[in-house]
């Protein structure tokens, strides 16, 4: 009895094992497994190679990705798409050399296309080679017609990876975006924030702050970290009152709201800088 | 299919009642060139010399074994010419008697035609290409002989004319190509509906509602409350085929019928099943349903089993019959790349009839990805859906599609995107702020990718569903979330009543990860188990529905820890707010399957939907101002025996606006608004927030 329980165990733990390997990637591999069949009936197909080597790549297995797109060029593929595919594995799999020479051959046939050239920009960062980074970013922010707040924030992270000091050329891609995306695009205010407080523009900052607040309904967290950053710069005086703003907007709050963990957090959070003021 | 019927009774209809010439017929005789040539940027124009040039009838082509005439495809079968290139001359006796063209073509892989040297149409080929360009996807099985058809104005002169094409192939090594083309001339073809219409963007004031033609024409709508007098109207100019009208200045909660028209008439009439529905005032309670579908796109009958099922379902409801206030489209709405045509033939073919008068939301699937790219905002997806960038809907401006929120009655949907920002901070910030900033007394989340399954997909271990469950949970949680919807996984799977559970299925615990004295049981109100339940003080919980089985079933182990039931049947899910009887509303969500029964459902009980408690009763009751809101005079009243030294009235940004000694202050001059006031006394420092009128 006991053994046949032990080998039950056995038995239940290796159909557990075996049924999270086979679903450890979801549909992936059962798709791959079904290309590799279309190929072994279809073996000079490059398209084939291409989709399977497309799934390697969705599937983190890189160099197989690689082989299988190689393949498809040599059975006479040599499309936009299966260079831009290559050109993204090795990028994902930090082979920027590698990943420039098969970009630029994706640009040579669709010179054009902001994707592509979106990419080359973020190689040839990879690569250091900035000045041509900055020119090739550039022409993508202004080209592209439904640019997203991303790109914004990565060109402006290229501008001070270029230069740690140049806050002035962040900010201006920041701005670039709020005048493309909209003045009230919560993630361009805050990146606002963030560069405004390193290069120590503190007026700004706190307008910045101000702004936030008055946009939106309910404002406050935008208190508690305007109160925040006034401790900071040793405006205490200033913090004091953003710190009471914060706790007056928590107590006309609905209960539900209340008693969210958030506030709950926020509310602690206000007692610490309110023992912070106190021993300042 | 419905569209394409619609077109040829169109053009049949037309050919009795307007001029029409077929110009060029399938199997009439075309000139082409298979040498691999590259014939750069003069071939298709009409004083081309192509005397050189071989002929042929169509259908024109090889591989296949049906061809008129076989083209050579040069001396490798593994390195096939990329390009062949195809012309064909006619005359026309009298060019003013045609305005519309239509075209129709037999196309594998790739074509690109040009009328008298203008490039008219292009299907299945990059935006640039040349000689060696192969075209974008494979065509096989029945699209190598599907007649494609497009309408163009007409650009035809009087004398010769040119139609030249170029055939691209999809690879080296692909086994065939085909074409064949038909080119007839109309006085003036009819305008018809292709896809749509379909509700877009609506918020309590307006609706979107797009909408692709036949032909180019001015988009019109006519509009009004009441069927026969539809005496609005918003208009643009513009000839286009692919049209989208905002209506504006609508009331909240007012259903509109409507019609579609263009100069020559209306060409979608109204009906009592066609109408936009403004949504209701932010914060409102009501009776809300949202339809809910998951990976639903496989076009096939099973799809519309499921839909059927819910169209059955609305029909009958005991509650609000026939009233779907939205549709929600969990991702993967369009298998196998959500391309065009997909589209066309999984959500317009299939769903139709619910587009045309409910607003439909989606979130990015992984294969709405494929042709699709959140990064740039471009293809098929974000062509076909327009959703709020800048709040214009309630929530927080994303400035992006891939992610965003809007308001409907007192629900906050938050839609994010799992497929390729799982791991942006971008998003996460915008997330963080958006949920932070709504003040409604529902949160429902979306996205594609599920932080708890195991169905075809594994959340312990796929890089996507590790991130969402891990980057945005505890946002979503924190701050309120109830209702967490998913698809990916094609099955059904749904949640206890849970909260911070953030790790693999084996370290659930339902001890600790449960909320409430029922949040391990059922949360079927109607059996001993009960409702899951939040109050104003006990506001945590949350139930996580995987619901990716609106178009197949893919099994898996089903498993999950975390799920109370783990269904592999087809279905989509209905989620019902309704009033509970008293002053707080259930959240009702039901999984009906593709036989038309309620496999799963549960409920969520919330109370403490009351107004802000005075401030007077729940801060410091040491001191009274009055009145609030004030326009004229301030009253300070001390309740203790503290003696006041000075009082500073603050403005919303923490700025002193005005500064007394007395009880009675004067604050006639301040702008209306919220404001600070801080009382010094002897003793203490008093703040009280106050509203001047």
């Amino acid at each position: 009895m006991t053994f046949k329980f032990v080998k039950n165990i056995i038995v239940l733990t290796g159909f557990l094992l075996i049924s999270s390997v086979l679903y450890a990637h979801g549909d992936l591999l059962i798709r791959i497994q079904e290309k590799t069949t279309e190929i072994s009936k279809k073996p000079t197909d490059a398209n084939l190679y291409y989709e399977r080597g497309f799934l390697y790549q969705q599937h983190l297995e890189y160099q197989n990705a690689i082989s299988d797109f190689n393949k498809s060029i040599s059975l006479g593929n040599h499309s936009k798409l299966l260079f831009f595919r290559m050109a993204e594995t090795y990028y994902k799999n930090n082979n920027y050399e590698y990943a420039l020479d098969k970009i630029t051959s994706c640009i040579a046939i669709d010179a054009v296309d902001v994707k592509s050239l979106k990419l080359r920009a973020q190689i040839l960062f990879k690569l250091k080679r900035y000045q041509e980074t900055m020119f090739a970013y550039t022409y993508v922010i202004e080209n592209t017609k439904d640019i997203r707040p991303e790109d914004i924030i990565e060109y402006s992270n290229i501008v001070l990876t270029i230069d740690s000091l140049d806050y002035k050329g962040a900010l201006k891609a920041i701005e670039v975006g709020l005048d493309k995306l909209g003045a009230n695009t919560v993630t361009f205010q805050l990146k606002k924030i963030e560069y405004l407080k390193k290069s120590n523009q503190v007026d700004e900052v706190v307008d910045q702050y101000n702004m936030l607040i008055k946009s939106n309904s309910r404002n406050e967290f935008w208190y508690y970290e305007k109160g925040k950053y006034l401790i900071e710069v040793k405006r205490y005086s200033q913090a004091n009152i953003a710190i009471q703003q914060s706790r007056l907007a928590v107590n006309i709050l609905t209960s539900k709201f209340k008693n969210t963990q958030a506030i709950k957090k926020l509310q602690r959070q206000l007692n610490e800088l309110e023992k912070q003021l106190n021993y300042e | 299919m419905n569209s394409k019927i619609t077109l040829y009774a169109m053009l049949l209809f037309s050919a009795t009642l307007f001029s029409q010439t077929n110009f060029i017929n399938s199997g009439d005789t075309w000139k082409y060139l298979d040498d691999g040539s590259d014939q750069g940027l003069t071939w298709d124009d009409t004083g081309f010399n192509d005397a050189s040039w071989v002929s042929g009838a169509s259908e024109l082509g090889y591989g296949d074994g049906g061809e008129a005439t076989v083209v050579s495809y040069g001396p490798s079968s593994s390195n096939k010419y990329p390009t062949t290139y195809f012309r064909k001359s006619f005359n026309v006796a009298d060019h003013t008697l045609y305005n519309d063209l239509v075209l129709e073509a037999i196309r594998d892989d790739g074509m690109v035609v040009y009328v008298n040297g203008l490039e008219v149409w292009k299907d299945n080929m990059p935006a640039s290409f040349d000689y060696t360009t192969y075209a974008s996807a494979t065509v096989g099985g029945s699209d190598e002989t599907t007649w494609l058809s497009t309408t163009i104005g007409s650009n035809l002169v009087t004398g010769t004319n040119v139609v030249a094409v170029e055939i691209h192939q999809r690879s080296g090594s692909s086994s065939d190509i085909s074409f064949d083309f038909k080119l007839t001339a109309y006085a003036a073809i009819p305008t018809a509906i292709t896809r749509g219409p379909y509700l877009q963007k609506g918020n309590s004031n307006s609706v979107t509602i797009k909408w692709r033609t036949n032909t180019s024409t001015e988009s019109i709508i006519n509009y009004g409350t009441t069927l026969g007098v539809l005496s609005s109207t918003v208009s643009e100019n513009t000839l286009k085929t692919q049209h989208e009208l905002l209506i504006p200045g609508l009331t909240a909660d007012t259903k509109y019928y409507y019609e579609i028209t263009d100069t020559d008439g209306v060409y979608v009439t109204e009906s009592s099943d066609m109408y936009m529905k403004s949504s209701p005032n932010v914060g409102d309670q009501q009776f809300v349903r949202a339809w809910i579908l998951g990976d639903a796109g496989t076009a096939n009958q099973d799809q519309r089993d499921v839909r059927d099922q819910y169209y059955n379902y609305v029909a009958t409801a005991g509650v609000s019959p026939n009233q779907t206030d939205m549709i929600l489209f969990l991702g993967d709405n369009a298998y196998n790349d959500g391309t065009d045509s997909e589209y066309q033939a999984a959500v317009f073919d299939v769903y139709g009839d619910m587009l045309k008068k409910s607003v439909a939301w989606s979130t990015l699937g992984n294969h709405d990805g494929h042709s699709a790219t959140s990064s740039t905002q471009t293809g098929p997806y974000y062509d076909i859906f327009s959703f709020p960038t800048a709040a214009e809907c309630g929530g927080t401006s994303s400035g992006t599609e891939a992610y965003y929120s809007y308001d409907y009655a007192n629900i906050h949907f938050i839609v994010l995107e799992s497929h390729q920002l799982y791991n942006d901070t971008t998003q996460m910030a915008w997330c963080l702020s958006d949920i932070q900033a709504t003040t409604q007394d529902w949160i429902v989340a979306i996205f594609h990718h599920p932080p708890y399954t195991k169905g075809s997909h594994n959340s312990d271990s796929e890089t996507q569903l590790v991130a969402m469950r891990n980057n945005f949970l505890s946002i979503l949680e924190d701050n309120g979330v109830d209702l967490v919807l998913s698809g990916h996984s094609h099955s059904y799977e749904r949640s206890y009543f849970i909260n911070g559970h953030y790790g693999t299925s084996n370290t659930f615990n339902s001890g600790t990860h449960t909320v409430g004295a029922n949040g391990d049981l059922s949360g079927k109100a109607d059996t001993g188990d009960g409702a899951y339940t939040k109050t104003d003080t006990d506001t945590e919980g949350a139930v996580y529905i995987t619901a990716g089985s609106s178009g197949k079933i893919s099994g898996g182990s089903l498993n999950h820890n975390a799920m109370y039931a783990s269904i592999n049947e087809l279905g989509s899910c209905i989620l019902e707010i309704e009033n509970d009887g008293g002053t707080g509303q259930n959240l009702t969500v039901k999984f009906l399957n593709d036989s038309g029964a309620i496999s799963d459902y549960f409920t969520i009980n919330k109370t403490g939907f009351v107004l802000a408690v005075d401030d007077e009763v729940i801060n410091d009751k040491s001191v009274s101002i009055y009145p609030v809101p004030a326009s004229m005079q301030l009253n300070i009243k001390l309740n203790t025996n503290e003696t006041i030294e000075n009082v500073m009235i603050y403005n919303i940004i923490g700025a002193l606006v005005q500064e007394s000694k007395e009880v009675s202050i004067d604050v006639s001059k301040l702008s209306p608004g919220k404001y600070m006031v801080g009382v010094r006394t002897n003793k203490n420092q008093h703040y009280k927030s106050i509203i001047i009128q």
